[in-house]
């Protein structure tokens, strides 16, 4: 048992301490992996006092490129990347490399560091799920699960066509994420993988899908969503929505709202979709419209997707966005695959520059959605990792939402007209300590139905950071003084303890209920259409042979007819 | 004592349905059970690999006389401990194998490398210049028209042509596609039946010439003028603008005289679906791997960031193409312990100097083993044990269920329990805590 003593709690999700109501310090306690009740006698306890420090629980990523085979490209694409942050193995802890695609052991060893104890794949193709999730398994340390890409797959787009009913598009949705083991459901650009495929190059959200001439990104869009609620799944669908990255796609993203209808919805790397054409060089921000709309939908949550300066590889299940960045390319090399009539992906190597109009606005927009989007409850702070920076600028971007002062300092550093085409500068908001932990910790396990996780709750999985002050606030949440991973102390002042056996980490991921009869049409389509036997497709338990992988099955909360 | 049941390893159900075939890196997973043996469905490496064998189980080996499975970890850890500089050649085995196989050579420092010829050489190009690429699905429902380069590619991949080309049922396409070969002719005999199939013939010395040509071609204005192309490319070249899916195929060892021309050659082709696609769709179909190299390109890629050619050195895993080439450094003579797996295909050990620790399955030649110091007869993946392999399509990993599962416990282990127990002998050698 571990007693941490005369500390400063923060825990958006059970504000109701009377300690921290008081402002006093407090007490918690860690028994088995867990946060328990004071003892009546405590016997065996190391008591450590942490001289009034914060403590908040485990950060959580949703959305991190961590694993499968468009990162494994990434790495390979990245040779330079290979020789930076490199490190022999010491101790316990194994060897790796890599600053924008970071190998397994390195995501995991930065990851908690910085005080992360979990972190979600959200683009695990159906047809490389048990790739995925081997390499998750050959993550050390880190909770993480995975969300399963649909909307391009030829099954459901058939199933859209022939106008199944929706409880059926339920039932093989329910399927998919049971079989590849998934924590929720993403789609990337909705028609348009499947449409590049046809050698369409773009694809509106009410144009009709090549080959599917009855579907549209629109249905595609409405019917997961409804899918994903009816399921009962607490993470409603996760939405990269059409036109990525391209100016004036705020039509779009404005229009994607409106189409979910009401039902929940995810937008993901929103910064990436929240652009206007306007102005001499036709790109504009249109955060002020999206802020607005995110702010009176209730039903819409969002990850930024915010970009650094510097080098990184742009990795994405959207081959038909990827494609046209190609052009862009730095180093000049891409990599664009169609897989498995499921989904693609595309790897381009990328620099982003502060002296670039575009990428400077880019960077501007974020901080723009961060700062207009009201409620910290429904917005998530992730980079979409690589793609807008690697996931260790995490603690630089919560300085900038921090402290006015600096973020006006790098405003003025950026491309002169970037500067004139943002209202960053005159956004005086400051997130609060409070509000960092929503966004960072109690947001994230909140919306993924986490309930052990994102606090400090009595009964809550002990991942906890203590937080030592440190000359600025990037360095005081990338170097936290502590951090219990199920209340073992795994990190120290930014190492990770070498001398120990350190515990795996788990995979999280959620089973549905549905009806097993879509089975046999699944089974059907394989059998005439596939090159994979639908035995073999996925982590069918009945053909899982290696490495053991520490699965943690959740179950919805609730299950609509 | 060790128990050698891997708690993952599902109870064995004795004719698993459909077996998949690790035999080549088509992974063909549509096998099945036929009056008590395996139909290879015409394939003949996967007719030798399954032919059913009733033989004892072969003894574990130290300097050729029969030990025990503990002895043989023992004897395997010592030489382990002691290895200057240790050289690890597979893949030979599973997922599960390559992964405790890194696990141990990260430990103790040392090179790692398959045996593959044609993987380095498509990912050295796929690495400088990238590529644009299908999977087998993809080529099975869309691909309209099939380029294959260089030469018969079947006695290496026997059902490419049967299994992904020639079915008529698809979803995007009416009738099989046209197959245009650019290089050595395939016999007749060996085609499926009624495939509209058309050669160019091209000898191997001029395939480079020939893709160059094609290139400047398609690239147009002075580059064409400068290299005019033979009547017959022309009509190949207009051919795949006028397909919707055209998907071009190669097999790296199977296209220029050497393994340099190669990798110009596969840069071509890279060079050739670029320049087409702004326009139209067209993709690659590099064949990229048996033996499950392929596989463990990818758990080496995300453990370490190299697919091949890894060095452990004390400050982190490192990867010099021309240094790090695992069988050049065998034959070099600087490395002074090999330890090579071959327990999918038995490849014949390379010449050495130093000591060897052999892990291969009970088909492996006993002549053959007369070299090695310590040999572990492990388990086949698909015969005895399952596992998973990676495809050559480099997406998908396949399960390979256990076509005749055994049961013992001390014969023919798996390759991943076999590292697993060398490397807790090293941990309590040196006094690590367990
Ligand atoms: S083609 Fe290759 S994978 Fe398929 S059955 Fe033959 S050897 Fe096995």
């Amino acid at each position: 048992m571990i007693h941490l003593h005369n500390l400063r709690r923060i825990d958006p999700q059970h504000p109701t301490s009377a300690a921290q109501v008081n402002g006093v310090t407090d007490d918690i306690w860690l028994d088995q992996g867990r946060i328990v009740a004071a003892p009546d006698s405590p016997q065996n306890c190391e008591s450590i006092d942490l001289g009034g420090k914060t403590v908040m629980a485990g950060a959580i990523d949703i959305h991190s490129h961590i694993a499968g085979g468009k990162m494994n490209l990434g790495k390979q694409l990245m040779t330079a990347d290979r020789h930076l942050q490199k490190f022999g193995k010491r101790g316990r802890l194994r060897s790796g490399n890599g600053f924008a695609t970071p190998v397994a052991s390195t995501t995991a060893y930065r990851y908690l560091a910085m005080g992360y104890t979990m972190a979600f794949e959200p683009a695990m193709v159906g047809v490389n799920s048990r790739g995925c999730h081997r390499e998750m398994g050959d993550i050390p340390l880190l909770d993480r699960g995975a969300y399963i890409m649909l909307g391009n797959d030829d099954f459901l787009l058939r199933l859209l066509q022939t106008k199944a009913e929706q409880g059926r598009i339920n039932d093989y949705v329910g399927w998919m994420i049971a079989r590849t083991r998934a924590m929720g459901v993403k789609i990337v650009n909705p028609g348009g993988i499947s449409a590049f495929k046809f050698n369409k190059r773009n694809l509106g959200l009410d144009t009709p899908c090549p080959h599917y001439d009855s579907v549209t990104p629109r249905q595609i869009v409405y019917s997961l969503c409804r899918a994903v609620y009816e399921l009962g799944l607490s993470f409603p669908l996760h939405l990269h929505c059409n036109d990525l990255g391209i100016p004036g796609n705020v039509a779009t993203t404005l229009a994607t709202i409106k189409a979910a209808e009401g039902y929940p919805l995810h937008l993901t790397h929103l910064q990436f979709h929240s652009y206007g054409a306007e102005g001499k060089r036709q790109f504009s921000s249109a955060a002020e419209q999206i802020a607005e709309a995110v702010n009176s939908n209730p039903n819409v949550t969002v990850d930024v997707g915010q970009i650094a300066f510097g080098h990184t590889v742009t990795a994405s299940g959207d081959t038909m966005i990827q494609y046209i960045n190609s052009a862009h390319a730095d180093p000049k090399r891409f990599v664009c695959m169609d897989i498995e009539c499921d989904g693609g992906c595309g790897v381009v190597p990328f620099r982003y520059r502060d002296q670039n109009f575009v990428n400077a606005l880019q960077w501007a927009i974020g901080l723009e959605l961060f700062l207009l989007i009201k409620d910290p409850w429904r917005i998530f702070l992730t980079t979409d990792h690589p793609n807008g920076a690697p996931f260790t600028v995490y603690p630089n971007l919560i300085r900038l939402l921090m402290e006015p002062d600096y973020r006006r300092q790098c405003l003025s550093q950026i491309h002169p007209a970037a500067q004139k085409a943002t209202v960053l500068g005159s956004l005086d908001r400051a997130y609060s300590l409070e509000e960092i932990a929503i966004l960072t910790r109690a947001g994230p396990a909140r919306i993924l139905g986490l309930e052990d996780h994102g606090s400090l709750k009595i009964g809550a999985v002990a991942d906890i950071v203590v937080y030592e002050e440190r000359p600025n606030l990037e360095d005081y949440f990338a170097l936290p003084q502590m951090v219990f991973r199920r209340g073992l102390l795994v990190a120290r002042n930014g190492e990770i303890i070498n001398d120990r056996i350190l515990p795996d980490g788990v995979t999280h991921w959620i089973e549905p209920d549905y009806d097993r009869s879509i089975e046999k049409e699944v089974k059907a389509f394989f059998d005439r259409y596939m090159a994979i036997d639908y035995m073999n497709y996925g982590l069918n338990g009945e053909r899982l042979y290696g490495k053991p992988i520490d699965f943690i099955r959740h179950s919805p909360k609730r299950r609509i007819a | 004592m060790i128990t050698l049941n891997s708690p993952a390893t599902p109870p064995a159900t004795l004719h698993p349905d459909p077996i998949s075939c690790p035999g080549c890196g088509l992974a063909c997973d549509d096998l099945s059970w036929n009056d008590g043996h395996v139909d290879s469905r015409g394939c003949p490496i996967a007719a030798d690999y399954f032919k059913p064998s009733h033989a004892a189980p072969m003894p574990h080996l130290f300097e050729g006389k029969p030990i025990d499975l503990n002895s043989a970890l023992d004897f395997a850890a010592s030489l382990i401990k002691v290895a200057r500089m240790p050289i690890f050649i597979g893949g030979g085995c599973d997922i599960a194998g390559v992964q405790s196989l890194l696990a141990l050579a990260d430990s103790i420092g040392g090179v790692v490398d398959s045996r593959s010829r044609i993987l380095p050489i498509n990912m050295q190009v796929m690495q400088e210049n990238g590529w644009i690429a299908t999977t087998f699905s993809e080529v099975y429902n869309r691909a309209d028209l099939v380029i294959l380069i260089g030469g018969n590619p079947l006695p290496n991949w026997p059902r490419l042509l049967s299994r992904l080309v020639a079915n008529h049922d698809s979803m995007f396409r009416t009738r099989p596609p046209q197959v245009l070969q650019l290089g050595t002719a395939i016999p007749p005999e060996q085609l499926p039946q009624g495939l509209d199939y058309q050669a160019i013939t091209v000898e191997p010395s001029e395939i480079l010439n020939t893709l160059s040509a094609l290139t400047a071609h398609l690239k147009g204005g002075a580059w064409r003028e400068a290299s005019p192309v033979h009547p017959e490319l022309l009509q190949l070249a207009e051919r795949i603008k006028s397909a919707h899916y055209p998907v071009v195929i190669w097999d790296a060892a199977n296209l220029c005289p050497t393994a340099t021309e190669s990798i110009l050659a596969i840069d071509y082709l890279g060079e050739v679906i670029r320049l087409l696609t702004p326009s139209q769709r067209i993709v690659g179909l590099p064949l990229s791997s048996s033996d499950n190299a392929g596989g463990m390109a990818s758990v080496m890629t995300w453990q370490t960031g190299f697919p091949n050619r890894l060095f452990y050195t004390p400050e982190g895993p490192e990867s010099h193409r021309y240094r790090d080439q695992g069988l050049e450094r065998v034959a070099d003579g600087d490395a002074d312990l090999l330890v090579w797996v071959s327990a999918i295909t038995p490849y014949p050990m390379p010449e050495f100097k130093g000591q060897i620790i052999a892990i291969v399955g009970d088909d492996y030649p006993e002549s053959e083993l007369t070299r090695a110091t310590v040999t572990l007869r492990v388990g086949r993946i698909g015969i005895d044990h399952g596992g998973e392999v990676g495809r050559s399509d480099s997406v998908v990993m396949i399960p390979v269920p256990a076509a005749f599962p055994t049961a013992s416990t001390t014969e023919r282990p798996r390759v991943d329990l076999v590292f697993n127990q060398i490397l807790a002998r090293l941990e309590r050698s040196q006094g690590a805590i367990l």
